[in-house]
Parts: C-alpha cells; sequence; structure tokens
C-alpha cells in the first residue's frame, strides 16, 4: 500500500475542520466528515482496496457509489459489523474499521493471485465442465471458501431497526435536478409528496457538476430547492434513503439510514404506497473495453468529478482521459482546474464529433482523436496506457485513467413492476419501455442528459399529475448555464488488443473472451449468457457492465441490442440487511405466540409448554420432576380419579342460518343433516382429492346453529376453508361463519370422578347419565357463568368438556384443580392425553395420517359408503387411487420383543433384516399402563386385512416383532366412557 | 358461587394495567377491559336483516366499509358487507347477543358473544399513529384513517381491528391470545421516531 497523499488543498464539501480516524486493512488513517470510505481511501492513497474473485487481481476504486463493482469491504462501526459494503456507500464513522474482503495475507501481497498464471483455463463455465468427476462435492469445499463477498460475524448488535408504512399521492425516487424540480413543482397542489434520495443530501449531480442554475452553482441551487421542499407541509423529504423494490399496487420497499459521526446507528425500512410514481433514478456511466482495463487507478470518468467537486480529492497525479463521448471532457476540465496534470484525452472519435475539444485544447489539455487503448502497465497502480491511432501508437504515462463509455440509466424499478427496458438507439441506452399505470420517467433514467429539458420535462410531469388529481401549482422552470453532456454514446467495440485481457464484469471477473465463448457454445439468449457466465450477477447486478456485455454479445451475433434484449431486473436493487428485514421478529417476538388466558395458572403449575401453535403444556413438574414419570402420573388420574385438561385451543367455528346444517354436511364425511339439538357428532372432513384434511366435532346448539371443533392447528384454516367454499361456489346458501375460537376457555375433566367435579362447579343442568348421555352438549349456567359443557371424550375415559368465556378461565381452571375432598384432581399435558388417546385407539390428524390418507384407510368405509348425498372429496374416494387393495390402512400394533418407536417401518413380508422393502410405518406409539404392552397405530398396506399377523418393525436400530391388532386397546365396549 | 373475571393482562379488571409502559413523552397506552362485544354476521344479503337488526340493537347498522354507528348504548362497526362488531359495555353483551337471536329465530343473522375474543387497547398520543405504523399500514387511504372510522388490517403481523376515535386517539382490538405478544411488539417498537 502507498500513500500519497491526493487530499486537494480546497473544495469539495467535506468538512476540514474536523478530522476523523479510522483503520483500513489495521492501518490507522484519517479523513473528514463529509467523506465516505472511498473517497478517504482515495485521499489516503490507498490504490488497492481488494481483490477480484475468480483471478484475485488487485482492484481498486471504480465508482464512488453501489455502481463500484471493486471496493467490496468489510466495516464495523460503532453500532455494528457489515460484511459486504462498497466503500462508497459508507460514510465516514470516527473509529471505523474496514477490511478487504478477498485477499491472504493482505490484499496487496495476495497468494491467490497465483490463479492468474492458469487464467487461461478458468474460463466460463470451467467448473461446469471441469469439476464433474469424480464428484463435485471434492472441490465444492475449496471453491467455497476461496469466493464470497465477505463472511457475517455473530456479534452484538447495537444498531436500531423501526419499521414504517406510510401511503402518499406522489412517490418520488431521486433527489436530482430531475426529481427536485419535479417536486418543487408541486409545491402548491395540496398533493402528498414523498421524495427519497440515497445521498445524504439533495442534488445528485448538481454537487459535484459545474452547472450554473438560475444564477448560482448547482449545488447551491440544490440547497435553496431543499429548502424550499421541507418548509412546505405536504412534502416529505427522506435522505440517505434508497427505494430497494418496487411491488404490485405500487407498492414500494425503502431503506432509510441514520447516522452520526460514528457510524449507521438506526436504520428504518418503510413500505410505502404511493398513487403517483415519479422515477428520476439518473443514470450510471458505462466503461470501455480495452486490454487489462481493470488495473487500479483506473475509473469511471464522473466518479473522478465527484471525487475532485465533492470530496476534494485529487484520484491521480496525472490523469488520462479515454472517451466515447463529450463528458470525458468535463473530467479533463474539473482535473485541469483541480490542478492535476492531464496527460492526454483519448477519444474514439474523430475532432469533429467532440464538442469540447476546442475548449480542452485551449486550456493545453492534448487531445487524441480516432484512438483507442491497446494496452496499460503497472500492476498495483496504472503506470502507463499505450493508445493506437490510425497512424501512430503513442505511450503515455499516468497514474489515473478516466473512463467513460456512455450511460445506462437506473431502469431497475421500472424493471421490477415487468416493464422490459427498450434499446434508444439515438443515445445508446436502454430507457423503460412501457411503464406502470401512474408511473412518470423524468430526466436521466429515460436518458435526457441536457439539464434544461430534464427541468422542463419535471414541469410536464408535475402538470400531468396536478391535473390528474385536481391538484394546484405551477411548473418551475430554472435556467441553466452548463456545458453539455453532450448526446451520449453508443456502446463502442474494441478493435485492438486481446479479449482474454479485457473485464467486462469487474465484480465477476466476467472477460471479452468469457462472452465470446458462450456465444461460439450457443449460450446466445441473454438470460443464458448469465448464467453461463456470471455476467451481471451477485450483488453488483450489472450496473456497470450489462449494456457493454450486451453490445458484445449482439456485435458477435450479427444482432442489434434490442433483439438481445436485457435480463430480468428483480428487487432488491441494492441489499438489505436480514436484521432490517427482521426488526423485531426475533427472540419471543419471532412470531406471534399464542397462549391460552390460563397461562398463569399452568406456570403456577411449572408446566413444561411447547409450541404447538399454542403455548401448550406438555407435561407439569408439579406432578413430577422427570417427564415420563409426570405423564404416567398424569394418565393414572385420568383412568383413576380425575385429570384436567386445558383445551383451550381447539377451535370452535359457530355456523348458523337456515342452510347451515346442509352447508356442514357438504364438509364432513358423516351426515349432519340429521344431527339434532343439544347432540353431538365426530367426523372428518376432506379436501377435494379425498384425503383428510381434518377431524373434530360438531354440535348441534339450536336449530340451525352449530358448533364446529376443528383441531388447535387446523382452526383457523377451516374457517377459511368453510369461508372460501359459502364465497365462491356456493353464494346463494344461507349461511353464516363465525370463528370463536379465542372467546371461549375449554377445560375438559376427564376420570371415573369426573361428573363429581363438574358437580362441584354447580351446573344448572343435570348432567347424571341418564339425562346428560355420552356425545351431548348443553348450555346453561357453570360457576355461576354461561358456560357450553359437552360430554365428549378422547381418552376413553367419562369426561366432560366445559367452556365458559375467557375471563374466566383462569378462575375455572384454578377452581377444578383445588378441589377438596377425595377428587385429587390432577393437571394433564399434552403427552398424556395423547398417550390415553392412543389407548383408546382416537385418530390424531397430522400423527395418524398424511398428504394419502383417505376415510376409507382409517375404519371409516361404512360411514361414507351410507352417504347418497354429496360432500367435499366424496368423488375421489371412488378413484382406483383411493380404492386400491395395496393402501395403507390403520391397524394397532402390539410388540412382542422390544418397544415401539414412532416413524418405524414395517418390513415386507419374508424380511426379518434390513434394508429390505418396507410396507408402511408406526404413526403413534407408547407403553400403554392400561394394556401393560408397548402399542401403537400403524399405517401398513393392506392392514384391514391382516389383523392377527406378526410382522418385524424396524426400531431402534434393531427389527422387533408386534402383532397386527385392532386399533383400540382399552375398553373396546365403551363401558368407561358412557359411564 | 361464582368464577372471578380476569383480563387479558392482569386479574383485576377495574386496575387496568399497564404493562405496556414507558412510552415516549405524552404517549398514553391502557387496557380498555370495559369494551364489551358482540359479533354479528349475517347468513343472507344485509338488506334482508338490517331492518330487524337495527330494532334488536338500537343503532343503526353501517352499509359503507370503514364507517361506524354510534348509538346510545351501543356502537356498530362495518366489517364486511355481511358482518358487524357491535361494541357495549360488557355487562350489555348477553342481553345485546340474546336481542338479536331471539328477533332471529331461524339465524338469518347471528350474533356471537364475542367480547373475550378481541383485547382492546388505548393508545392515545401525538405519536400514536406513528408507533402503530410500524407494523403495517393503518390506512391505504390517502389521508389515512378517518377519524370515528374502523378498519380490519394487519398490526404487528396479527390480525386487529382498528378505531380511530378521536385525533391523537387510537383503538386497537387484536386476537386474545396474542395479547403478550402484541404488547412485547408495542414494547419494542415504541421508541420509534414519530412524524
Amino acid at each position: 500500500m502507498t500513500t500519497h497523499g491526493y487530499r486537494l488543498p480546497s473544495g469539495g464539501r467535506i468538512d476540514r475542520t474536523r478530522t476523523i480516524a479510522f483503520e483500513f486493512n489495521g492501518r490507522r488513517l484519517s479523513g473528514h466528515p463529509g467523506d465516505t470510505l472511498a473517497s478517504a481511501l482515495m485521499a489516503n492513497g490507498v490504490d488497492i482496496i481488494g481483490r477480484s474473485f475468480k483471478y484475485r487481481r488487485p482492484r481498486g476504486l471504480y465508482g464512488a457509489g453501489v455502481e463500484d463493482p471493486n471496493s467490496m469491504v468489510a466495516v464495523r462501526d460503532a453500532y455494528g459489523y457489515e460484511p459486504a459494503l462498497r466503500a462508497g456507500q459508507v460514510r465516514l464513522g470516527d473509529g471505523m474499521q474496514a477490511w478487504s474482503v478477498r485477499g491472504w495475507p493482505s490484499a496487496v501481497f495476495d497468494v491467490g493471485g497465483g490463479v492468474q498464471l492458469v487464467s487461461g483455463l478458468l474460463n466460463a463455465g470451467f467448473y461446469y465442465k471441469t469439476f464433474k468427476w469424480p464428484s463435485w462435492s471434492w472441490f465444492e469445499p475449496w471453491i467455497r471458501r476461496a469466493t464470497g463477498f465477505g463472511c457475517p460475524q455473530a456479534v452484538d448488535e447495537n444498531r436500531k431497526v423501526h419499521h414504517r408504512h406510510a401511503t402518499y399521492d406522489v412517490l418520488i425516487v431521486g433527489g436530482g435536478p430531475a426529481g427536485l424540480a419535479t417536486a418543487r413543482s408541486l409545491i402548491g397542489s395540496g398533493l402528498r409528496v414523498f421524495l427519497a434520495e440515497d445521498q445524504p443530501q439533495l442534488g445528485g449531480s448538481l454537487n459535484w457538476e459545474a452547472a450554473l442554475i438560475d444564477g448560482q452553482s448547482g449545488s447551491a441551487w440544490a440547497a435553496s430547492m431543499a429548502r424550499t421542499l421541507a418548509e412546505d407541509s405536504h412534502t416529505t423529504i427522506l435522505t440517505s434513503t434508497t427505494v430497494t423494490g418496487a411491488y404490485e399496487n405500487d407498492h414500494f420497499v425503502l431503506v432509510q439510514s441514520f447516522w452520526d459521526d460514528r457510524g449507521v446507528h438506526t436504520e428504518c425500512l418503510w413500505k410505502l404506497r404511493a398513487h403517483h410514481v415519479v422515477l428520476a433514478t439518473g443514470m450510471i456511466e458505462r466503461p470501455l473495453l480495452f486490454p487489462d482495463n481493470d488495473r487500479p487507478g483506473i475509473m469511471l470518468s464522473g466518479t473522478v468529478r465527484r471525487m475532485i467537486n465533492e470530496f476534494g480529492v485529487a484520484p491521480a497525479r496525472r490523469m488520462a482521459i479515454y472517451t466515447n463521448n463529450d463528458s470525458g471532457y468535463l473530467t479533463a476540465l474539473a482535473a485541469y482546474r483541480a490542478g492535476m496534470a492531464i496527460a492526454a484525452v483519448v477519444d474514439t472519435r474523430s475532432a469533429e464529433a467532440a464538442m469540447h475539444a476546442t475548449l480542452s485544447k485551449e486550456m493545453g489539455i492534448p487531445c487524441l482523436f480516432d484512438a483507442q487503448i491497446q494496452a496499460t502497465a503497472g500492476y498495483r497502480r496504472l503506470a502507463t496506457i499505450t493508445v493506437r491511432q490510425v497512424s501512430a501508437v503513442t505511450k503515455i504515462a499516468c497514474d489515473g485513467l478516466a473512463v467513460s463509455g456512455g450511460f445506462s440509466p437506473c431502469v431497475h424499478l421500472a424493471g421490477h413492476r415487468g416493464s422490459k427496458p427498450v434499446y434508444d438507439p439515438t443515445c445508446g441506452a436502454f430507457v423503460p419501455g412501457d411503464v406502470p399505470e401512474r408511473w412518470h420517467v423524468v430526466g436521466g433514467v429515460k436518458a435526457t442528459l441536457d439539464l434544461s429539458a430534464t427541468f422542463a420535462d419535471a414541469g410536464a410531469v408535475a402538470h400531468t399529475i396536478r391535473a390528474g388529481r385536481g391538484g394546484l401549482g405551477s411548473a418551475h422552470s430554472p435556467r441553466v448555464d452548463v456545458l453539455s453532456l453532450g448526446t451520449g454514446a453508443i456502446p463502442t467495440q474494441p478493435s485492438v488488443g486481446s479479449s482474454s485481457r479485457m473485464w467486462v464484469d469487474f465484480q465477476n471477473d466476467v472477460k471479452a473472451s468469457d462472452i465470446e465463448l458462450a456465444a461460439r457454445e450457443g449460450y446466445v439468449a441473454i438470460e443464458h449468457l448469465k448464467r453461463y457466465t456470471t455476467l451481471g450477477m451477485g450483488t453488483d447486478q450489472g450496473r456497470t457492465s450489462n449494456v457493454v456485455g450486451l453490445s458484445l454479445l449482439a456485435a458477435l451475433t450479427n444482432r442489434t441490442l434490442s433483439e438481445v434484449g436485457t435480463t430480468t431486473f428483480r428487487p432488491p436493487y441494492t441489499a438489505i440487511r436480514l436484521g432490517t428485514i427482521a426488526n423485531a421478529r426475533r427472540g419471543d417476538l419471532f412470531k406471534p405466540r399464542r397462549l391460552f388466558p390460563t397461562h398463569g395458572v399452568h406456570e403456577n403449575r411449572s408446566a413444561v409448554f411447547e409450541d404447538f401453535g399454542w403455548e401448550r403444556p406438555d407435561w407439569y413438574r408439579s406432578n413430577a420432576n422427570e417427564r415420563e414419570a409426570a405423564v404416567a402420573l398424569e394418565m393414572a388420574a385420568v383412568r383413576n380419579h380425575v385429570g384436567v385438561f386445558d383445551a383451550s385451543s381447539l377451535g370452535k367455528i359457530e355456523v348458523t342460518g337456515p342452510d347451515a346444517a346442509k352447508f356442514l354436511s357438504r364438509f364432513y364425511v358423516s351426515n349432519l343433516m340429521t344431527l339434532k339439538p343439544e347432540r353431538v357428532r365426530y367426523s372428518v372432513m376432506l379436501k377435494e382429492d379425498g384425503v383428510i384434511f381434518d377431524d373434530g366435532v360438531v354440535s348441534c346448539l339450536s336449530d340451525n346453529h352449530f358448533l364446529a371443533s376443528p383441531t388447535s392447528g387446523n382452526a383457523e384454516a377451516v374457517a377459511a376453508w368453510f369461508e372460501r367454499w359459502r364465497q365462491t361456489e356456493w353464494p346463494t346458501m344461507q349461511v353464516a361463519i363465525s370463528p370463536v375460537t379465542a372467546n371461549w376457555t375449554s377445560i375438559a375433566l376427564a376420570g371415573p370422578l369426573a361428573r363429581a367435579l363438574l358437580a362441584r362447579l354447580q351446573p344448572d343442568f343435570d348432567i347424571s347419565n341418564d339425562a346428560f348421555p355420552h356425545m351431548q352438549i348443553r348450555e346453561g349456567t357453570v360457576g355461576g357463568v354461561s358456560a357450553r359443557v359437552a360430554r365428549i371424550s378422547f381418552t376413553g375415559e367419562l369426561q366432560f368438556e366445559v367452556s365458559v368465556q375467557a375471563r374466566y378461565a383462569s378462575s375455572l381452571l384454578s377452581t377444578v384443580l383445588t378441589a377438596e375432598g377425595d377428587l385429587e384432581p390432577r393437571p394433564v399435558g399434552l403427552e398424556a392425553w395423547l398417550r390415553l388417546r392412543l389407548e383408546k385407539g382416537y385418530l390424531h390428524v397430522g400423527s395418524d395420517t398424511n398428504g394419502r390418507t383417505t376415510p376409507l384407510d382409517i375404519g371409516m368405509g361404512g360411514i361414507v359408503a351410507k352417504r347418497q348425498d354429496d360432500f367435499i372429496g366424496k368423488r375421489s374416494l371412488k378413484l382406483a387411487f383411493a380404492t386400491s387393495s395395496e393402501r395403507e390402512q390403520l391397524v394397532g400394533l402390539r410388540a412382542l420383543d422390544g418397544s415401539l418407536e414412532v416413524g418405524g417401518r414395517i418390513l415386507s413380508r419374508g424380511h426379518t433384516q434390513v434394508p429390505c422393502p418396507t410396507e408402511g410405518y408406526v404413526t403413534s406409539a407408547c407403553f400403554s399402563p392400561s394394556v401393560g404392552e408397548s402399542i401403537g397405530l400403524a399405517l401398513i398396506q393392506r392392514g384391514h386385512t391382516r389383523d392377527g399377523e406378526v410382522v418385524k418393525v424396524f426400531c431402534g436400530g434393531t427389527p422387533i416383532s408386534c402383532r397386527i391388532s385392532n386399533p383400540i386397546f382399552y375398553d373396546p365396549t365403551n363401558q368407561r366412557l358412557q359411564a | 358461587m361464582k368464577l372471578q373475571l380476569q383480563s387479558s393482562l392482569g386479574v383485576d379488571l377495574d386496575a387496568a394495567p399497564n404493562e405496556a409502559g414507558g412510552l415516549p413523552n405524552g404517549m398514553a397506552l391502557r387496557e380498555r377491559a370495559d369494551v364489551g362485544c358482540v359479533f354479528l354476521n349475517a347468513a343472507v344479503n344485509a338488506a334482508e336483516v338490517i331492518e330487524g337488526g337495527n330494532e334488536a340493537l338500537g343503532v343503526q347498522l353501517p352499509a359503507r366499509p370503514g364507517s361506524i354507528s354510534r348509538g346510545p348504548r351501543c356502537s356498530a362497526i362495518w366489517l364486511t358487507p355481511r358482518a358487524w362488531l357491535v361494541q357495549c359495555p360488557v355487562d350489555d353483551e348477553l342481553e345485546l347477543a340474546s336481542r338479536v337471536n331471539a328477533a332471529f329465530a331461524d339465524k338469518r343473522l347471528h350474533a356471537a358473544l364475542f367480547t373475550d375474543y378481541l383485547y382492546w387497547l388505548e393508545l392515545c398520543g401525538e405519536g400514536a399513529e406513528a408507533i402503530l405504523q410500524q407494523g403495517g399500514f393503518v390506512s391505504l387511504e390517502r389521508d389515512g384513517l378517518a377519524v370515528g372510522h374502523a378498519k380490519r388490517t394487519l398490526v404487528g403481523n396479527i390480525p386487529a381491528v382498528i378505531i380511530h376515535e378521536r385525533k391523537f386517539e387510537w383503538l386497537v382490538g387484536i386476537e386474545r391470545s396474542r395479547t403478550k405478544y402484541f404488547v412485547g411488539w408495542l414494547n419494542s417498537v415504541r421508541d420509534a421516531p414519530a412524524g
């Protein structure tokens, strides 16, 4: 690394009264407030910022902002760490540390640079062709280690994040001259205007270009516009804000950075919707192709002007300019006025075409016309260029080269909305094609290089917007005095030098020869070319390289640029930190957790919670300190006296209306048309393919009033499923769907003493077995409050499910758990509850069913056969798929030796060892205290015809013997639940 | 025997605990456990039931999206072309629902008890809207959600009913099981820059 001291004695918009200390690759350097990391590095004479992606060539600064393909750095400021930023994006902060993201042991001396010796072998697609044998996995770890754009670090993040949502009448993207003029012309219109600018100050190129507007400098005019807009209550201005994506219905995502002297302390992610959109995103300068065009010291021409005029930095001691348009001369003049030596302006055009040539010559600047650079020299920094003209070859000493190959409008946001850019041959640029309705394109983004035309255009756009929204206001037409940028430039193809030494895409190390190879091999579609060569990939997305590459492909395939087209633009325009997107969605707030109204009571009982969509007690430490012991006690409580289970998460959907019964019957396999008031029926519902979607009970509370109870996990999905069919397929049915799950808490009392425990709550209705039999429901008061009590069972025991409004939930649960006397109620967690139902052979949807299981597979064929009328999925049950004799069917399993485990595979007949074919798997399993055996449910091929058969099940690493049985292991005659 | 009441965040309705305290200056956050609700859902086109519904409730059921009708004892919020949320004192909930259900025995219009489904939070202060806008578009309308209007939308990644009561006063109803999450989310965004 060499230090030259490139800071100019005056000029720029930096605060020279203060100094900021920072480090780059461990070296202490200094800059000023107002500097970017790029300008500070340049001022300190840092030539090499990093190494290139593939060939490890030394690379320096190429652009001044996000367009720079080279200057990828990792940065740590006082608030956090970023692994991959461009130096021009980073505002210099006190104490900031930055590192090159590539190069070992350093970016200046990189051992990996040796790969340049074999660069001839590493052409496009080399790894597709080369690393197929013997296995890609041999090479992948090495390639991954050698590539990438920086590594994240697990560090504490002090950076704050906010999210904002807003709606505006007009969004103006870009605070340069076009955006400012449009915003100014909308003042007084009554429209709410939002202006977003990615730089810290408004003005865009006016902050560094030599222009006079209304008699003042461009930057002064921009500042006065900023003040005027800030005073307008209808205008919101956000600087340091990048619009990263445009989405349907004109929704936009923006990232706003707040920074101080120590770095970026806050980021705000905006989601913004606008009725009108003004695209004033300007353009990016294009490079030119010539041999070894990637050497440190070579950079975009506009970057040189910006470095001089905005940051007070001379990019070189002796500067040459290589151009195919008039903007290169503006750079020469700016550098000359800053006191830099100008080696030459090398123009690919003839003298007649160069409008500022005379002025340049008057300043003593040598101009070479009809000229091309045929070679450059200098490894760590440019030393010479060799220029070929028709009759001469000239070697010129210079340590900097400003390059201008024309301009590429920033059409990305329009592209996000599907607008395909169209090539305008008059200005040599892709401009937005058919933009969405109420989008307006102004200034550089439509390849307008003339500032007066831009201002006129901005006034016209503002007029259109005002007229469309009935607003007032007047156009603002400032007077302009500026050196013209010319009329743009057609992409130029080099006629000298080797294409294997010309870099098209600096970030991905794609050379002109790679594109030639791709064209030879038939990758002539632009999307294919991109993927084969990596042109325009990575974080750069081809900002500087795309049009150069496209024009080369067009020339190679004898097509026009219009015929070649562009690749697809997708959000985001620049990278967004995942932490900024996540914001509060981390830790406890990662996803909206759902808690029971009784959560505190469970906590007091030392419940161990599991996230099943809801936070549900899995087991209780108050029962035992160890899970299996606690579960055994909880199961014993239900079998021997009474257990208390919180079933509040079970879905509750009220279905009402004259057609409610008919409506529900179309969803469930069982006929609900015959369900009488106060009766409850269990059934399953299917999707159109006949596969089980959900199960649960449906209660008839009164005529035309039903309560469906889907599973906890499907409660919201079932309500949406009902609503979808009501609205789209059966809109004439008189039915209403009211999801009320969270309104009610449901506490299940299960066990021989359940009735006695319910009696303690003093229900105002008869709960005797005769008056309130199994599968019925009552409405009344319990514990002095309105309640619904269903006598249903998931455990095989006498069971009452008491539902009260959630405000009484804790009181209800506490009351039943502290019931005195000989009841000994015990809280029961979900694990014990599921094992109890397994003993009874009850289905648990999701565990005992999969994406293929139909009601025929679980023994509900008889119910299906009885249904005369239609229900969703019925037709599918008649298809060969559903009636095949080879289907997996749900059966019980009893282990004859060993223990069953969920997921255990049933070995095919005749096989006793693995590997072998299998014919099903264990869906639920446990050791049953009631049966005294290891039991399970399993989906087994032809299971319903194999009762009593002994099969081998691969469990715990070994095959065990099991007997296929009826799935009901406990109380098969239902005496206990009907007691 | 009478079971005891408990609000979403505390055990005593009257104390109105303020777990989400520590808001920026001038802001106030209050649990509104006094707000009762009935969910009205029509099985037929609204026009067929609206007159009977008005009579049973004593308030005009609104027909325009986002609008609220206020009556002496309750107010009705438009949710969908066939559904309304009726706010009332908690103690009136049962009686109100019974009146509607008695008037529509065939269930062409159904009133479901809904007080405990929603947790209501009152957010007051100049920065209240900015806090809500951290969690979503409160409104996509040009001038935002007008005072006296309501909306069902997403806030902080969960569905919510938002009522713009007065210029700097908002009432937010969220599903009860997500109360703790929502309060946690509010705490995480409370220092958002206003404006």
